[in-house]
């Protein structure tokens, strides 16, 4: 069975989830799932180099704002404004303030463990492409508060694999359970 | 008389322990105790007295073309509808049934022919009119029939600015002109400029702030934190390009407050813009070709002399509005140059914000991005993207300001920490330059805090009377 979602302004295909689906037992799925879990731990490290060394230079990187729907309404939950429009440079941006700058939101770090989980991965028409998507639950914490912020997204993945192996994130799109965003900013990567 | 007796009444309103709201303010000093930031009486009063009575942004009338279309917001802790009608006005309608009070509406947006409550059926019109119960004439013969007009769905007074719908609950309170006051001329420049205005992007973002809604609100017209708290914007180049000048850090300009509680910062062109090869004598619009306002174009400067007066064009020349901010829920960002890439690209920012109070320690952000309808493609990503990367829940400026705001909000949790009282001393009094055509209290110079203080005069005036 295929599944078939919709990108907003993708610059890619727009269908996701069309070829054939990897079985959990190929080479290919496990290289995909460890892929999402190096980048996960990279992330929770802090580790912001590491993980733009994980990016294509392509990459186009989007959250997008979500509004309640009724069930037959015929319309998508998701909308064309956006929480995250990220591409390369703006992400290289963004890395350089919180390693270089006095970026007071992130400094000292928020704490974050982000949960990957529900991976499933189909081939594309494009040799060494996949759709892959996942489950994120990510917790957050600050300081000293004892109170955590959760957030849980579903993401929309396309990850290249070189002939080498070498993986990396070509296109993300993150559509986030809440639509009221539970957390006081985006100054981390989901 | 208690808190909760005056809150809806004109009294003198004392907190349980015996204080005034008066004993919260030294007005002489200038300065206001962070206990308004912490206290659940305070709150719920302001529930009553500002956000039940004020003018708050709802949605932008481009959210909702067609009729039928609405969208589900809120004005304080109320939910309500905005919905188009089929005359293409547009109703604000109070998000609960007249029959028991259920929650009418159960989607953020939609398309609707009218509003049929959940429980026992009763409907709706998009305006808002009672149309009919199921079963009506066995279960109330011509009762209904007979209260027609006071079952309807409770309705706000509605106007509109630059696009954005602004509702009020109170029938009774100021019209939209008169509580614009002076301000409406600075806005009406920065919002109304072209023929065909402005629409939203799309729905808002929304998300949650650990602070209190004032520390936002009466922050607008703070410029003096921008060397400190966007220390990092400054570094990576977007502000402070000369990390000693003031006016680099838009420190130069011309604040402007009403006595209604409005503020909004000007930074002035001629100091702190480069207007290389143009001669000193280029005439305001030849400027602004040239360098064309936020989100605009060189050709839709030439439809602003149809919309605005010369003072307004002027205005947007020399000492255009950047953050503008309206008492008590609204504000209008219009910032041009910005950066946000690797790529070394600049672009505007457009974005309008309101903020909806859940308790004293928790409010909920709205936030618009604003493109002029006449954008080309180019131009229109260039600003959606520019926005969202410095401003919303992503933006990393604003990131910087959520900690100021979180940052206050913890020392207000605590006794002896509420009693600080938070200073506002700085003044540079009325400096109105003799070619300046906008009206309100005036304050041009160096960026200090007599607008803010003119925010907090405005609460207390409608808190403490």
């Amino acid at each position: 069975m295929t599944e078939t979602f919709k990108i907003a302004q993708s610059s890619v295909p727009i269908s996701f989830g069309e070829g054939r689906r990897l079985r959990p037992t190929e080479g290919r799925y496990l290289e995909l799932l460890d892929f999402l879990w190096e980048e996960a731990a990279v992330l929770d490290r802090d580790d912001l180099l590491g993980w733009k060394d994980m990016l294509d230079q392509r990459i186009v990187y989007r959250m997008p704002v979500c509004v309640t729907r009724k069930r037959r309404s015929g319309e998508n939950f998701e909308t064309e404004t956006m929480h995250f429009d990220e591409d390369y440079l703006s992400i290289c941006f963004r890395i350089r303030r919180f390693e270089e700058t006095q970026a007071w939101a992130a400094d000292p770090p928020t704490r974050t463990r982000r949960f990957v989980t529900g991976v499933r991965a189909w081939e594309t028409s494009d040799m060494g492409l996949y759709d892959v998507t996942s489950s994120l639950l990510l917790v957050r914490s600050t300081d000293d508060d004892y109170r955590t912020d959760l957030l849980t997204a579903e993401r929309f993945d396309r990850i290249h694999v070189a002939d080498d192996g070498a993986a990396k994130l070509v296109e993300r799109k993150i559509i986030a359970d809440q639509t009221t965003i539970g957390t006081h900013n985006l100054a981390v990567f989901l | 008389m208690t808190i909760m007796e005056a809150a809806g009444s004109g009294a003198a309103a004392r907190l349980a322990d015996g204080t005034s709201m008066r004993d919260l303010f030294d007005l002489d000093r200038r300065e206001v105790s962070l206990r308004v930031h912490h206290d659940p009486e305070i709150f719920a009063m302001e529930m009553e007295r500002i956000f039940a009575r004020s003018w708050l942004p709802v949605a932008h009338e481009s959210e909702i073309p067609n009729p039928g279309d609405f969208v589900r917001r809120y004005m304080g802790q109320d939910s309500c509808l905005v919905v188009r009608g089929d005359d293409g006005g547009i109703s604000v309608l109070l998000n609960a049934c007249s029959h028991r009070g259920m929650s009418l509406c159960r989607e953020e947006k939609g398309r609707a022919s009218n509003f049929k409550c959940p429980y026992h059926g009763w409907a709706f019109g998009k305006d808002g009119r009672f149309m009919g119960a199921p079963f009506e004439k066995q279960m109330y013969g011509d009762q209904l029939r007979h209260d027609v007009d006071r079952l309807r769905l409770v309705r706000a007074k509605t106007a509109l600015l630059g696009g954005m719908v602004f509702a009020n609950w109170d029938e009774d309170a100021e019209d939209f002109e008169t509580y614009l006051g002076d301000f409406g001329w600075y806005l009406k420049a920065a919002l109304e400029r072209t023929n065909r205005g402005l629409e939203a992007v799309g729905p808002p973002q929304r998300h949650i702030m650990r602070a209190n809604w004032k520390l936002l609100a009466e922050q607008l017209a703070d410029g003096y934190h921008a060397r400190a708290l966007h220390q990092s914007a400054g570094d990576m180049g977007t502000l402070g390009h000369n990390a000693n000048d003031p006016a680099s850090w838009g420190l130069i300009g011309i604040n402007v407050s009403t006595p209604g509680g409005h503020t909004l910062r000007c930074i002035d062109m001629r100091v702190t813009y480069n207007f290389q090869g143009m001669s000193a004598d280029a005439t305001p619009a030849e400027r602004l070709a040239a360098v064309p306002p936020p989100g605009a174009d060189a050709a839709m400067t030439r439809e602003f002399p149809q919309n605005l007066s010369e003072d307004q064009i002027r205005l947007l020349a020399d000492t255009p509005p950047l953050v503008m901010g309206l008492f008590p829920g609204t504000d209008f960002f219009m910032l041009m140059s910005v950066s946000g890439s690797e790529d070394g690209s600049h672009g505007p920012v457009m974005v309008a914000r309101t903020w909806i109070p859940r308790s004293p320690e928790l409010f909920e952000m709205l936030t618009w991005i604003l493109v002029e309808r006449d954008a080309s493609e180019e131009l229109r990503e260039r600003t959606k993207k520019t926005t969202i990367r410095n401003f919303g829940i992503s933006g990393y400026i604003e990131q910087d300001d959520a900690e100021a705001w979180q940052g206050i909000q913890k020392v207000a949790q605590g006794p002896i920490g509420r009693r600080l009282m938070s200073k506002y001393q700085a003044q540079i009094g009325i400096v109105k330059p003799d070619d300046f055509g906008g009206g309100g209290d005036v304050h041009a110079g160096f960026s200090r805090d007599d607008a803010q203080w003119a925010w907090w005069k405005r609460y207390a005036e409608v808190m403490a009377e």
